[in-house]
């Protein structure tokens, strides 16, 4: 009889410690579950990307910018400069020397490509 | 199917759409023509020339090229120090029609794509031998038919000189102007000057190669670093 009285008190005691939730917060967790959106597809992300921000638009732009100037580098013809020639004596081959011939050679690394 | 979709799926099909078309390749003959008249506009170019000897490091020189719609060019070699002494030599353009068929009589000729040289996209043209040994390889522009590119082989199949457009003005920004005339006598390979007699056999050297000629009139022979087309034109203004 004494055990029936002390495990009353203790489920008496517990359920005075236990709050019960407000009205409140109950109605906004539900509310926010009713709101929560599924998760975009991925073409919607991919549209969403492309039609972004502000921000986007700018990064466009310069991007689009740098892809016209390329073009117009490389469509307009270099303006290198021809190899000049400058001021030295100049030797008519038939009239060089075979040691003058030899001299013009340098070691080379045998490399295949343009002039930088 | 969503717009978007749509949209996407087009622009992936119509790519191909904007691709150029590819350009049909020359034939070997019109091609080497083409290289052999030469342009017809006025060029200024710089020109390395490598010589790969059987052993041993790859030498090189560097020439400077101009060329004039006539066909006159004139080839400048540069010295290796700056106040030296240039060396210079002027040729006239050879009958194209009269070179071709000297070229044909000695080589089989193919075409295949060859890239870019000196920013210039070219054809290849492979010279080979009857024996089908490959002897020289031209690179043509593909626009105005310079030669960009020679390389010349040996019987084994290495490399023995390239010459190579390294810088190209064409056409050339303004006046060209050779005052120089073309040497006279016969013809002999850029580069190449009389370096003596011995024995009765007469010997030409750009200073790196060299070759001989013996005998005289028909019955001249020629030994040394030259292909065979070059022998046969040396033997062709020998015999005159």
């Amino acid at each position: 009889m004494k055990e029936d009285n002390e495990a009353r008190l203790a489920k008496a005691a517990m359920k005075s410690l236990l709050v019960p939730a407000p009205e409140s917060l109950k109605a906004n967790l539900k509310r926010m579950a009713r709101n929560r959106k599924p998760a975009p597809s991925v073409w919607d992300a991919l549209r969403e990307a492309l039609s972004g921000g502000a921000w986007m638009h700018g990064a466009g732009a310069a991007f689009a910018a740098a892809a016209v100037a390329v073009v117009i580098v490389r469509a307009v013809p270099s303006r290198e400069a021809a190899p000049s020639v400058a001021e030295r004596p100049v030797l008519r081959l038939e009239a060089a020397a075979p040691q003058a011939l030899a001299d013009m050679w340098a070691d080379d690394s045998g490399e295949d490509n343009d002039e930088i | 199917m969503t717009r978007f979709k749509l949209a996407v799926l087009l622009a992936l099909a119509a790519a191909p759409l904007q691709a150029k078309p590819r350009v049909p390749r020359p034939g070997a003959d019109a091609l080497l023509l083409k290289a052999l008249s030469g342009p017809s506009t006025g060029y200024a170019a710089l020109e390395r020339v490598q010589v790969f000897p059987p052993s041993g490091k790859p030498k090189a020189l560097k020439v400077a090229v101009t060329g004039l719609p006539s066909g006159r060019v004139r080839r400048e070699v540069l010295p290796l120090k700056k106040k030296a002494a240039s060396v210079v030599e002027v040729r006239d353009l050879e009958d194209p029609a009269k070179a071709l068929a000297r070229l044909k009589g000695v080589y089989a000729v193919t075409v295949s794509t060859g890239g870019v040289v000196a920013k210039r996209k070219t054809w290849k043209l492979e010279l080979r031998l009857r024996s089908g040994r490959l002897r020289r390889a031209l690179w043509v522009d593909r626009d105005s038919g310079l030669l960009m590119k020679r390389e010349t082989y040996r019987d084994d199949g290495s490399l023995r000189r390239r010459e190579r457009i390294v810088k190209l003005e064409l056409p050339a920004a303004g006046p060209l102007v050779i005052s120089e005339a073309p040497a006279a006598g016969p013809w002999r390979p850029d580069g190449f000057a009389f370096a003596g007699e011995n024995g009765g056999a007469r010997r030409w050297s750009n200073g790196l190669e060299s070759y001989e000629l013996r005998g005289a009139g028909v019955k001249t022979v020629v030994s040394g670093d030259l292909a065979e087309d070059d022998a046969a034109r040396l033997l062709e203004t020998e015999g005159k």
